[in-house]
């Protein structure tokens, strides 16, 4: 994870964990008021709804009384009851309960045989088991009825009366239906929901909602239709519906999720900013430490920050230093171990070129002594071997004249010296040198003679890398940074049979050479005289397409 | 004069009616029974200038000659004549025609028409306009083949089926009518339309000779029917116009006849037993329900809830002779979530019958045997429910199937003739759903003294005037 990212996180969390305890708080305390408000309106409806139905059924038995005592003075309806007249007692309760304001009457004998029905006037001679059982009790009841066309509900009391020795049971009530339950809600705004199940159905206010407080009547429940005593019961509910809870709590969480959105945000750009100011430095050393290797040693670190950033760099530069220094002293062990190589290398070579000499000359003296006749002729037969170890003999010397330090520098136009040296490359018209020179005429502080031969070891390496002197070798000058820190560049590159990875290693060693006839100094001689430059060379290399050397030299 | 009131009246009434059905029975349809109309005659002295009779519904100019309501009908019927008609007795009696003859076992029938007989605004009534005047309904109630007119007084009628007696072309969907753009159709009855600014009021002159008499001049004792009748809407309830002292009232609800006989100057004469009350069911078959009556004692249940003279529906039946049904029964698509029993609105009976119905088929467990086969497994549908609808309404619902059963009113003619009062809702009912009868019910006339000459069709209604031309 970066360290952007970690900052990123840490003011993400900090941004929203103080929001979020907060929400959950707010959140509490809202529900906690709006739950308590919504109980105190339930047990207001509750009480309402209660004193209505005490008025109706006040007002039923008022009714009731009053049919009754009119039946009480009405002989042909007296003795149609204790005749049971069929004809009279049909008609009887059609014709009175609208007047009465009724939508539900029932006239049943003691038994609870049904004898006339003001909503119904055609069904008659059932039982209604129910209705006898319902006079003692107080309140009101819910019955089920029916009418010819179709059932519906009705809020019901029950007197009963004597004609004679026969007792007899008035049933009235009015029809409720889901208008009536929603008139018991009264105020919609305040979500107070009224409900009545019962066996078979249910009848609402409203829709079914999630309710936050509650209170339950139960009321004793007739079935009429079916004729039967009801065991359940039915229920009013009156209940708070939770949406105007959720509506304030969806209010909040929507400004909640807004600024918890702002914070995020918010907090997205301190990370960033906060991550800039601390990364870029870093990033800037980061980049300053690639630079670094053994021949790269001159890359600065100096700083004036005082705080941890700055520290670090003051201990990379020291630490730099201490590379340099270490360096230096490596390669002038190395080179007093090349020294100390060569010495023995030409101590070597010396040995074996002098070594037929000695014998021809040991041969020569042993024939003087012995046939000076013959010293003539012997020395003719011996000249070739003479002239063979002399001529090793300068041969090794030419070469190791090559390994010898450079002299004094001077600012040296580089694309000059390249025309120079390669304008006599040994090409033939097969094999094509393309130099793509800087316009900004390159100049280095160098000895010629060192810039010479390393372009002259480079080019002529690459001609001779060419498979069958067939390809392209491309030179390629730049110059790159500040005046004060600029440097130059030169790319060699060939299109020739390129360096096999495990050899890539070892091409600057000493004596290492992928050439039959090689040396195996040139390239060695090449990285000295880079080194020694104050610069650095790089090598690609492909099997089969080529290779590239990359040097990098300070320039002027 | 409330001569079949009473129990000796009614049984001799039924003996000559038996008398006549056996005579009838006898004869061929050759020709004109001798009418023997005495009995149906309601009432018979010297009529007002000007008699008021009360109805249920308002009249329709469009639906004439063809009545829709029972308040058409008695209208309809003073206005609009047939070839032939039949009395209460079953006596065929000539009308249009002069005389008749069936060939091919009745299937072809040649008329002779009067020559007196004449429109309202005495043209001549021609072989062709009868014809043309059949041939502008669509829903005839004979399967009429095709009608050829052989001169200026003589048709033939080609049946596509069948039939056994001239009586079929007493129903009144067959009256004889000119129709005029815009107006009344001209009939040939005794009375025409004089229609007037109160639409409550409906008014009729008399067009007959023997009624021509100045309204302004002293009553003549020979005057039979009255010069004009005023036919008023009054409602379903007869008791407040009584009160008003009109004329006459047909009615079949017992209250105003009750209270009609509390008052010394009003009659109350019942007009026979003319309509059938069945209960139509959604069976497979014609025969699941015509074979099986309801017994008496199974119907009291339904009777002593119905306020109106009616008797346990008692046979013959005119729709279980094969000749008076459609030839094809089909039976109804079975909406099984229906649970309706649906009546003519305008028809208290009918609504008494299905209200009882209802309350008798639930509980279903406690419904009678008899109910419970005909309305079939009804019991997971909940309690069935009573629904009014008007005629257009019961129709469709009795083509469509989208009722649990219906409870209609059939008319009952006199020898059970095949005359259908009521003729697509009972092609419609007959086609298509088995029938039950119910019960018989009649309606009463109840008038005042001075009402005039009155006699009774072969289907109940009542007409003014002479029962033959």
């Amino acid at each position: 994870m970066t360290f952007r990212t970690r900052i990123l996180i840490a003011c993400v969390i900090v941004a929203l964990l103080p929001l979020s305890m907060f929400a959950l708080g707010a959140r509490r305390a809202v529900r906690s008021l709006l739950t308590e408000q919504f109980r105190a309106r339930v047990a207001a409806s509750a009480a309402d709804i209660q004193q209505e139905f005490d008025r109706e059924a006040n007002s039923l038995d008022n009714r009731l009384d009053a049919l009754i005592q009119r039946i009480d003075a009405d002989p042909v309806l007296r003795a149609a009851l204790l005749r049971n007249e069929r004809g009279t007692l049909l008609d009887y309760a059609p014709s009175v309960m609208r007047a009465a304001g009724l939508d539900y009457l029932q006239l049943v004998d003691s038994a609870g045989t049904l004898l006339s029905s003001g909503h119904f006037r055609n069904d008659y001679d059932r039982s209604i088991a129910a209705l006898p059982a319902l006079v003692p009790a107080t309140g009101l009841a819910l019955v089920s009825a029916r009418r010819p066309q179709g059932g519906f509900l009705a809020l019901a009391r029950a007197q009963s009366f004597r004609i004679g020795d026969r007792a007899f049971v008035l049933a009235g009530g009015t029809e409720i239906d889901s208008r009536f339950v929603r008139g018991l809600a009264r105020d919609a705004d305040t979500a107070v929901v009224v409900s009545l199940s019962y066996p078979g159905g249910r009848l609402a206010s409203a829709d079914s909602v999630r309710s936050g407080a509650a209170d339950q009547r139960v009321v004793p429940f007739i079935d009429d239709v079916n004729g039967e005593i009801a065991n359940d019961s039915a229920r009013w509910s009156i209940t708070h519906s939770l949406t105007p809870l959720q509506r304030v709590l969806r209010s909040m969480d929507t400004w909640l999720l807004a600024a918890g959105a702002a914070a995020v945000l918010l907090a997205i750009v301190i990370a960033q900013v906060l991550a800039a100011r601390v990364n870029r430095p870093l990033e800037e050393l980061a980049e300053k430490t690639t630079q670094i290797n053994l021949d790269r040693l001159d890359v600065e670190f100096t700083t004036d920050r005082e705080d941890e950033v700055g520290a670090l760099s003051r201990m990379m530069a020291a630490m730099i230093g201490r590379l340099r220094s270490g360096a230096q002293q490596l390669r002038a062990a190395e080179r007093r171990a090349t020294v100390g190589d060569l010495a023995r290398q030409v101590n070597h070579d010396l040995r074996n070129g002098l070594l037929p000499i000695r014998n021809v000359i040991r041969h020569l003296s042993e024939v003087a002594r012995e046939s000076p006749q013959e010293l003539g002729s012997v020395f003719v037969e011996r000249e070739g071997t003479l002239q063979g170890g002399i001529g090793y003999l300068e041969s090794l010397a030419t070469n190791y004249a090559r390994l010898s330090p450079p002299a004094d520098r001077q600012s040296c136009d580089l694309n000059a010296i390249i025309r120079t040296v390669l304008r006599d490359a040994p090409v033939n018209e097969r094999a094509r040198v393309q130099l793509e020179l800087s316009p900004d005429a390159p100049r280095v502080s160098a000895d010629p003679i060192s810039l010479r031969r390393i372009i002259e070891n480079l080019g002529v390496n690459a001609i001779e890398s060419l498979e069958n002197g067939t390809g392209v070798v491309r030179v390629n000058t730049s110059v790159s940074g500040p005046t004060s820190q600029r440097r130059v560049t030169i790319v060699i590159a060939d299109t020739g049979v390129g360096i096999a990875p495990d050899q890539l290693d070892h091409i600057f060693d000493d004596f290492y050479s992928t050439k039959e006839r090689g040396s195996g100094l040139g390239l060695s001689i090449v990285r000295r005289l880079v080194a020694d430059l104050g610069g650095r060379i790089q090598v690609e290399s492909e099997r089969g397409r080529g290779t590239r050397f990359v040097i990098e030299l300070p320039g002027v | 004069m409330k001569p079949l009131n009473r129990p000796w009246l009614r049984a001799i009434s039924t003996l000559l009616g038996a008398g006549l059905l056996t005579s009838c029975q006898a004869s061929t349809p050759r020709g004109p029974t001798p009418g023997a109309t005495s009995q149906c005659i309601v009432t018979d002295g010297a009529s007002e200038p000007i008699v008021t009779i009360g109805i249920a519904q308002r009249i329709d100019a469009s639906n004439a000659p063809v009545p829709r309501t029972p308040s058409e009908r008695l209208v309809f019927r003073q206005l609009y004549e047939t070839l032939v008609s039949l009395d209460c007795n079953g006596a065929i009696t000539p009308l249009i025609a002069e005389n008749w003859e069936a060939s091919e076992q009745g299937a072809v029938w040649r008329f002779r028409i009067r020559e007196d007989v004449r429109y309202w605004d005495g043209s001549v009534v021609t072989a062709r306009d009868i014809a043309e005047s059949w041939a502008v309904r669509s829903d005839s109630v004979l399967p009429i083949a095709g009608i050829t007119v052989l001169g200026e007084r003589e048709l033939r009628v080609t049946l596509q089926s069948a039939i056994p007696g001239v009586e079929r072309f007493a129903d009144p969907a067959l009256a004889v009518a000119r129709h005029m753009a815009g107006g009344w159709p001209l009939g040939t009855g005794k009375f025409r339309p004089e229609p007037g600014a109160d639409p409550r009021m409906f008014r009729i002159v008399s067009v007959s000779p023997s009624a021509v008499i100045p309204l302004n001049r002293p009553r003549p004792d020979s005057m039979t029917w009255p010069r004009a009748i005023v036919f008023r809407a009054i409602g379903n309830d007869a008791r407040a116009a009584l009160d008003a002292r009109i004329d006459g009232v047909v009615t079949a609800d017992p209250a105003p006849v009750e209270y009609s006989r509390a008052l010394s100057y009003y009659n109350a004469t019942p007009l026979g037993w003319t309509r059938t009350y069945v209960l139509g069911t959604r069976g497979a078959q014609r025969a699941d329900s015509l074979s099986a009556t309801p017994a008496a004692a199974e119907i009291a249940p339904v009777k002593e809830a119905i306020r109106a003279d009616t008797r346990a529906a008692e046979p013959p039946f005119w729709w279980q002779r094969a000749e008076c049904v459609p030839a094809t029964f089909s039976p109804v698509r079975t909406d099984t979530r229906n649970r309706n029993v649906v009546y003519p609105v305008n028809d208290p009976i009918a609504r008494g019958i299905a209200e009882r119905l209802v309350a008798l088929a639930w509980p279903a467990a406690r419904a009678p045997a008899w109910l419970r086969v005909r309305l079939g497994d009804y019991s997971a549908l909940g309690s069935p429910t009573a629904v009014g609808v008007d005629e257009r309404t019961l129709l469709q619902t009795m083509r469509t199937g989208r009722a649990l059963a219906v409870v209609i009113a059939l008319p009952r003619p006199a020898r059970s003739a095949c005359i259908n009062a009521n003729d697509a809702s009972s092609a419609a009912l007959l086609g298509s759903w088995s029938v039950s009868p119910l019960l018989d019910a009649r309606e009463y006339l109840i008038h005042r003294g001075a009402i005039g000459h009155i006699f009774v069709d072969g289907d109940g209604v009542i007409r003014f005037g002479a029962a033959t031309r």
